[in-house]
């Protein structure tokens, strides 16, 4: 039994050294709720599912499974907030506990590495479905110190949902999950056209051709740009750097002008849970850095004692 | 016959082999050289001269040829002089003679079941051609189990079970009337039973019918006009079956029929509807028009007569007042009918499949209004429609500029739905395109293919036709539907994989071509009935290719869509396939049956019921004692009870544990290790 | 091992192999088998029951108890069976007799189910291959039954 309440807190990569705002975030959001927080120590990338799982399947298996092995270790499910540490934590550990010839393969590699063996005690979560699914809009209603009123472009990102049978959290065709969270904060989600379309940054396209990735990214930004929101809202530390860097580059390089925030949801729930906007860290981005969140302060009565 | 009767004749044939037991059974072996083909291998007069020091045996000869008749005539003679009572063959397969010897010993007077076949060709000497000292071993073998086999067979009565003259027809649709009006011609009454309150089925829904384009109203009117008036049909509408007992030739179903509320003398006038103030859509018109809770379900229905929607409706009574005859009645109450049938016809259909189920198509869901199936188009397109009979987009009932097909919805689909080809949707996607493109000749109409099917003579011109006046056919399976939040507009993306292009289509309308799937309910009634069901969900027939249209059961048959996925065409042929098997046990009066049945042994009997539960035919019922009680006619003689049975109780005539034994014995080589094992 | 390699002693061990066919698709690939002058181990025997789900524990060690060195059945294949799942019956029987006889200490080769299709002989000759290899198994590790194993 793993312990409760508790969770390992995996950082991923572009988290810690890009937007460490977002780890703030969460770690404000999650310890207000009453989690406890764990460091993984020698933690490292997950591996990306995309360009290294297709490399070499096995060895892509192996470094997630010592990533999993770790929170095994500290007897925690593992919390990450990024869609890809997500995709693979998940995927491998899912995988490993149902396919013991792989398992097998895996931990006498792992042995090579240290004292690791994979036992398949833990689950992999994502902060997007604690806090919708587990918390709830229900849940996190007594936690909201400010109604934000916001119109929101939301991302959901590849995988977080897909594939659907290993996932099992909801249909990647017509998700709510996070729209009918973010409602409770006040926030309403305009749809626009290919919602669902991947972002352009992940599977190695961002870095083999930067200029697919553009293509990809602004036709996503000009089906944005269409339904005019206030804010774009992701769950992926690695989306969140293609709408920032990207929305970037299309002004630069195709005569765009747009400067719409780029907000992660733990930087969202975080300020309306009452964190000051100085830590949500816009200042740090490069979109919307004028932007104010806004939003009215709701009084609570007093709770007799 | 009740179980008294039953018991009574089971004994009656235990007494009678009983008697063929006690007389002393005097068993003639002979054995085939077949020319070559058994003496080149086994030495046929060494296992003659093995058979003759058999226990019981009078005669062990060897022949030449013992199918010719002087080899059949052997056999005869021997019954005739040396008092022979069983008879063993060694020759070919039973397939092959087993038949010729049997009926020559009933020429002599004794029983065909008196014969035993052994195969020494097929089993032995074919098969081990180079092994003539092991072969010959085994024949002995072989004849030595034959014999013990023939020692202790009994008689096996055939028995003329009469049948009752009448048959049922479950479903009014095409292939249900058709095989209704087929038997009431042979002179067979019929019941009808029909689950809605209109009888016609899918056929009446739909605008055209391909190759000919002609109104299928105006193809089926004739039909349904002969089923309502024939003299020998009585029609039940709003009947559905609650059970069914019986077995071939003699069936008893229950059948439950919800009242209408409306009396016979009801001359649809239509004054009723015209006042009902309750609305809703009219599900036969796939939504397309409004029906209110008393109603026709469509201007030609039979029978004509309205019905009344009792959930819907609101009892305020007005309908009642404004009949003119009085029709409407309340207080009508729902009955039980129990019906006496010698066949049954199971002819109940299809439903379309509900594309909902594939997400990415998002049928059904806000904002998606303008994705329909092909029903609903035909409904659009048939006269006297909601529409006019013209193309109307359902979100804002303008013309559509651009119309978009889908096929293979719901079918050869590994993920959802169905793995099958429905092998009609390419014709009625064609037929239906070419009719909008010739309506609407500016439009844009495309199908979106896997392959395009339509076999047949008069299908492959449809097909041309539809071309010739400007359909566009791209080759790939559409991947989903994407709608523009703020224009609403749909887009269908599909890769065309001839020219390797990926494209997203605009369609005002987008027209799936949904699945034929089993009717809703068809599990609940496959069991009452206790056929079974194929893995895809419709109806098993018993022989793919001999036998399309009986069912696992005999007495039940098949017509229809329910046996698989066809069109008009077939089901009309499959239905009077179907009435001609029905009626043939009808006509003749009776059913000839070889009564190679279980006999129950009631000292032995547990009374566990389990004989009960491995019945494949459902021919074993238990009795309120606990005993099983065996319905002859629907026994198969598959002996599935006999090992199912902790104490040996229910022994297969001619098949039984010690008769088994004997031959086994005979084969296993000698009697060892009874202490160890 | 296939059928060639089996030592001849071994062979020679084999005298009696009682093979249960069905009525259908059992008896209907011997016959075309034999029609097809296929070969096979002498030692086979068949016996001609209804369906293999007639046949039950009585019957197979009825067998083994008066001198078969092996015992299988063969029935149709799944989902064609006359008699709708008379060979899924018999699979399940012959699945539990192996687990008793593991149980008792012997091999479990010694007795074993089939399905084979009425049209093609080859599936007969198979299936008679097949247990020939595993009665030769057995009786390497264990020695025939007749033998008291």
């Amino acid at each position: 039994m793993v312990k409760e309440q508790t969770f390992a807190f995996f950082l991923g990569c572009i988290m810690p050294n890009r937007y460490p705002a977002i780890e703030k975030a969460t770690k404000f959001v999650m310890e207000k709720l009453g989690y406890d927080l764990l460091e993984m120590e020698r933690a490292t990338c997950c591996p990306a599912p995309g360009v290294f799982r297709s490399f070499n399947k096995m060895d892509w298996m192996v470094a997630g499974a010592r990533n999993l092995c770790i929170a095994e270790q500290l007897d925690a499910d593992i919390l990450t907030v990024c869609n890809g540490c997500f995709g693979t934590l998940q995927e491998i550990n899912k995988h490993l506990k149902e396919n013991e010839e792989h398992r097998e393969l895996v931990n006498e590699k792992l042995k090579l590495l240290g004292d690791y063996e994979f036992k398949g005690t833990i689950n992999v979560r994502h902060v997007a479905e604690v806090l919708g699914y587990e918390i709830g809009p229900w849940g996190i209603e007594d936690h909201i110190v400010r109604k934000i009123n916001l119109k929101a472009a939301i991302h959901y990102g590849c995988h977080f949902l897909k594939p659907t049978r290993i996932r099992e959290i909801e249909s990647s065709e017509g998700p709510t999950i996070i729209e009918d969270f973010v409602e409770v904060l006040g926030v309403e989600s305009v749809r626009f056209k290919d919602q669902l379309t991947c972002c352009g940054a992940g599977g190695g396209v961002k870095a083999y051709s930067g200029d697919a990735s553009m293509t990809i990214f602004g036709e996503k930004m000009k089906n944005i740009d269409e339904v005019k929101p206030d804010i774009i809202l992701d769950i992926c530390p690695f989306c969140h750097l293609q709408y920032e860097t990207g929305q970037d580059y299309l002004n630069k390089n195709k005569g765009c002008n747009y400067d719409y925030p780029v907000i992660h949801l733990s930087q969202l729930v975080a300020y309306a849970m009452g964190m000051d906007q100085e830590f949500v860290g816009l200042q740090y981005q490069m979109m919307g850095r004028d932007f104010i969140f806004g939003g009215e302060v709701i009084k609570r009565e007093e709770e007799a004692i | 016959m009740t179980v008294k009767e039953k018991v009574t004749k089971i004994d009656e044939e235990k007494s009678k082999s009983e008697e063929a037991k006690e007389e002393e059974p005097r068993i003639g072996v002979f054995i085939c050289h077949c020319g070559h083909n058994i003496a080149d291998t086994v030495d046929v007069a060494k296992v003659a001269e093995y058979a003759k020091d058999l226990p019981n045996v009078v005669k062990a000869e060897h022949y030449m040829f013992m199918c010719s008749k002087p080899g059949v005539q052997m056999v005869k003679d021997s019954i005739k002089e040396l008092g022979v009572n069983r008879t063993v063959v060694a020759s070919c397969s039973k397939n092959q003679h087993g038949r010729t010897f049997a009926n020559a010993i009933s020429e002599m007077g004794l029983n065909k079941h008196r014969h035993q076949q052994v195969n020494v060709r097929e089993y032995n000497s074919w098969v081990h051609r180079k092994e003539k000292a092991k072969a010959t071993e085994k024949a002995k073998k072989l004849v030595e189990a034959g014999v013990n086999r023939a020692r202790k067979l009994e008689d096996v009565e055939t028995r003329r079970v009469s049948t009752t003259k009448a048959a049922l027809v479950i479903g009014a649709g095409i292939a249900g009337l058709r095989s209704a009006n087929d038997l009431a011609e042979l002179g067979i009454p019929v019941y009808l039973i029909e689950r809605l309150s209109t009888i016609g089925g899918h056929m009446t829904q739909l605008n055209k019918t391909f190759p000919t384009l002609e109104c299928p109203q105006c193809s089926i009117s004739p039909l349904t006009n002969g089923v309502a008036n024939h003299p020998l049909i009585e029609l039940y509408t709003n009947a559905q079956i609650k059970s069914v007992e019986g077995s071939m030739g003699n069936f008893e179903v229950e059948v439950e029929i919800t009242p209408r509320y409306v009396k016979d003398n009801c001359t649809s006038c239509g004054e009723c509807a015209e006042h009902c103030p309750v609305e809703l859509p009219s599900e036969w018109d796939s939504g397309m028009s409004i029906r209110h809770a008393i109603y026709k379900a469509y201007p030609q229905a039979i029978p004509a007569t309205y019905v009344r929607d009792k959930k819907h409706c609101i009892e305020c009574n007005t309908c009642i007042n404004v009949c003119p005859v009085q029709a409407i009645d309340f207080s009508m109450q729902p009955e039980t009918k129990t019906f006496k049938v010698g066949s049954i016809i199971v002819a109940v259909g299809y439903d379309e499949y509900n594309p909902a189920e594939i997400e990415p198509y998002h049928y059904g869901q806000e904002g998606y209004e303008n994705v329909i199936t092909q029903l609903k188009l035909e409904r659009m397109l048939a006269p006297g429609s909601l529409t006019n009979s013209q193309v109307l987009r359902p979100s804002d009932a303008k013309i559509p500029k651009s119309v978009v097909m889908i096929q293979c919805v719901g079918s050869r689909n590994d993920q959802v739905g169905n793995q099958y080809c429905t092998g009609v949707c390419c014709k009625f996607a064609v037929k239906n395109a070419r009719i909008v493109k010739e309506m609407y000749p500016d439009a844009d109409v495309t199908i979106c293919y896997i392959d395009v099917r339509t076999p047949g003579l008069n299908f492959e011109e449809l097909y041309k036709s539809a071309q010739e006046v400007g359909v566009r056919f791209i080759r790939g399976r559409p991947s989903e539907i994407v709608r523009d939040p703020i224009s609403g507009n749909l887009e269908v993306v599909v890769e065309d994989t001839l020219s390797i292009t990926p494209l997203q289509l605009q369609a005002d309308l987008v027209v799936l071509s949904a699945a034929m799937v089993p009717p809703e309910g068809i599990g609940p009634l496959g069991s009452k009935l206790h056929v079974l069901r194929s893995k895809e969900g419709f109806l098993k027939e018993f022989h793919i290719k001999m036998n399309p249209t009986l069912s696992s059961k005999g007495g039940i048959f098949l017509a229809g869509a329910i046996q698989g996925p066809k069109d008009i065409s077939e089901s009309v042929a499959q239905a009077g396939s179907a009435a001609a098997l029905a009626a043939a046990p009808l006509v003749k009066g009776y059913i000839e049956k070889e009564m190679l049945v279980p006999t129950v042994d009631f000292d032995l009997c547990v009374r566990c019921g389990l004989c009960k539960t491995v019945c494949a035919p459902a021919a074993i019922e238990i009795n309120d004692d606990g005993t099983p009680m065996i319905n002859e006619v629907a026994c198969k003689s598959c002996g599935m009870c006999m090992p199912a049975c902790p104490t040996g109780a229910i022994q297969l005539l001619n098949f039984s544990d010690d008769q088994l034994l004997d031959e086994i014995k005979a084969i296993s080589g000698g009697v060892i290790c009874q202490d160890e094992l | 091992m296939s059928c060639e390699n089996i030592d001849p002693e071994v062979l020679e061990k084999m005298e009696n192999i009682v093979v249960f066919m069905c009525n259908e698709c059992g008896q209907g690939s011997a016959n075309t088998a034999g029609v097809a002058r296929m070969t096979y181990n002498p030692a086979i025997r068949i016996v001609r029951v209804q369906c293999t789900g007639q046949v039950g524990p009585i019957q197979i060690m009825d067998a083994l108890n008066n001198g078969a060195d092996s015992v299988a059945c063969v029935g149709c294949c799944l989902g064609a069976c006359h008699f709708f799942n008379g060979n899924i019956l018999s699979m399940h029987r012959i699945k539990l007799l192996k687990k008793v006889f593991k149980e008792l200490g012997y091999s479990d080769q010694f007795v074993n189910q089939y399905t084979s299709r009425a049209a093609e002989g080859e599936t007969a000759v198979g299936d008679f291959e097949d247990i020939v290899i595993r009665l030769a198994d057995a009786i390497i590790e264990e020695g025939t039954i007749k033998d008291g194993c």
